[in-house]
């Protein structure tokens, strides 16, 4: 019986640390590396499409890590990563990190159903897509209910003016990430 | 009667192999079913905070630095930005802090892990590593066996069709009524 629980802690141990090994030694791949502006700009086009876009994890969902959120130059250019099946989770050490994310671009289309849906439902995920509960944008709790309220007013009149019936949201399904850089501070002389 | 014997072994000996599975899994579900309710994996602390902030924005972060660490001991920083809604953000390790740019008046949140709770709750969502999927399905293999090796061990009044049958439909009725009416 000693023997048997010897050899399968043993064998164990050898497909861990195997798994670690072959995880480690990915081999990169050259790709082009996008701002989150430049997605942005051209998530039209790329929706559906394999992207790498850089930016700094500005929140980690505190509730498993299932997606996070990267930040451009300021916080009003942010796009949602999910984690899916290929990352699994990202770690709440990484926000304000910069991270390297490879993925593909999806699109959510936000109609009028999905906003009054929204209105009569606490569902993360679906409150997730707009950037609310913790999108790193920073509201104190007070004024928290006032401004998603103001935000999906100025929602439903986007939806109303567009001319598609809908305000394209764009996210990343993650396939891997990897840190970019050690957090560090900007140069000397360049302000925040 | 040899049938019977070998399912008792087997059950016996597959049953103390999952122990620990077992308790992994039923701990980090009932976490895990109120991951909205409480925080399932970090304790989060929140604290409220004031610096001397010098004249900004914008704010030099060689400046920002030892400010921001001065607030506690533990605090390693990471990087700040301005928020669109006018507030500092400075992340730390495992947290942020957000200040009122003027006053230097804010609040801290730190986040620290469930102690083994969170690694448990990490192998339950398959957050480890990938292989991690096929061995908790051979262990969910092993959970089935004990499960159904289980109901065909007794016999006599203590049996299946005596006693076990009521219970085991007594088990069946609750998830029965929720998946018919309640889904």
């Amino acid at each position: 019986m000693r023997k048997l629980f010897v050899m399968l802690a043993a064998s164990a141990l050898m497909v861990a640390c195997g798994a670690r090994q072959n995880a480690s030694n990915t081999p990169q791949e050259t790709q082009v590396v996008m701002s989150v502006e430049e997605i942005l700009e051209n998530a039209s086009e790329l929706v559906d499409a394999e992207v790498t876009v850089t930016g700094t994890v500005s929140h980690v969902c505190q509730h498993g890590g299932q997606r996070c959120f990267l930040i451009g130059a300021s916080d009003e250019t942010m796009i949602r990563i999910e984690a899916g099946e290929e990352i699994g989770a990202f770690s709440q050490e990484h926000v304000g990190d910069n991270l390297q994310v490879t993925g593909v671009l999806r699109l959510v289309p936000i109609t009028e159903e999905y906003v009054a849906n929204l209105d009569s439902t606490d569902s993360h995920d679906e409150h997730h897509a707009l950037g609310y509960h913790g999108s790193g944008q920073v509201v104190p709790e007070a004024e928290a209910e006032a401004l998603k309220k103001e935000q999906t007013e100025e929602l439903k009149t986007q939806i109303e003016n567009s001319e598609e019936g809908y305000v394209p949201v764009y996210f990343i399904e993650g396939l891997k990430y990897t840190v970019v850089e050690e957090a560090e501070t900007a140069p000397e002389g360049e302000g925040v | 009667m040899q049938l019977r014997k070998w399912l008792r072994i087997l059950h016996r000996d597959a049953g103390y192999f999952i122990v620990g599975v077992t308790v992994i899994y039923a701990v980090s579900g009932i976490f895990l079913n109120h991951k909205y309710d409480l925080n399932s994996d970090f304790h989060v602390i929140t604290q409220q905070v004031q610096v001397d902030l010098p004249p900004g924005p914008p704010f030099q972060e060689k400046d920002l630095k030892p400010i921001i660490e001065s607030i506690d001991d533990n605090i390693l920083y990471k990087r700040s930005f301005m928020t669109s809604q006018g507030y500092l953000k400075a992340f730390i390790h495992n947290g942020e802090v957000v200040l009122d740019p003027e006053t230097g008046i804010g609040e801290m949140q730190i986040l620290r892990k469930r102690a083994v709770v969170f690694e448990m709750n990490n192998l339950h969502r398959i957050s480890t590593h990938k292989s991690w999927k096929w061995i908790s399905d051979a262990f969910a293999a092993v959970l089935l066996f004990v499960t159904i090796s289980g109901i065909f061990i007794l016999k006599g009044k203590n049996g299946l069709m005596k006693r076990g049958i009521w219970f085991i439909l007594g088990g069946l009725i609750v998830p029965i009524v929720y998946m018919i009416f309640l889904m």
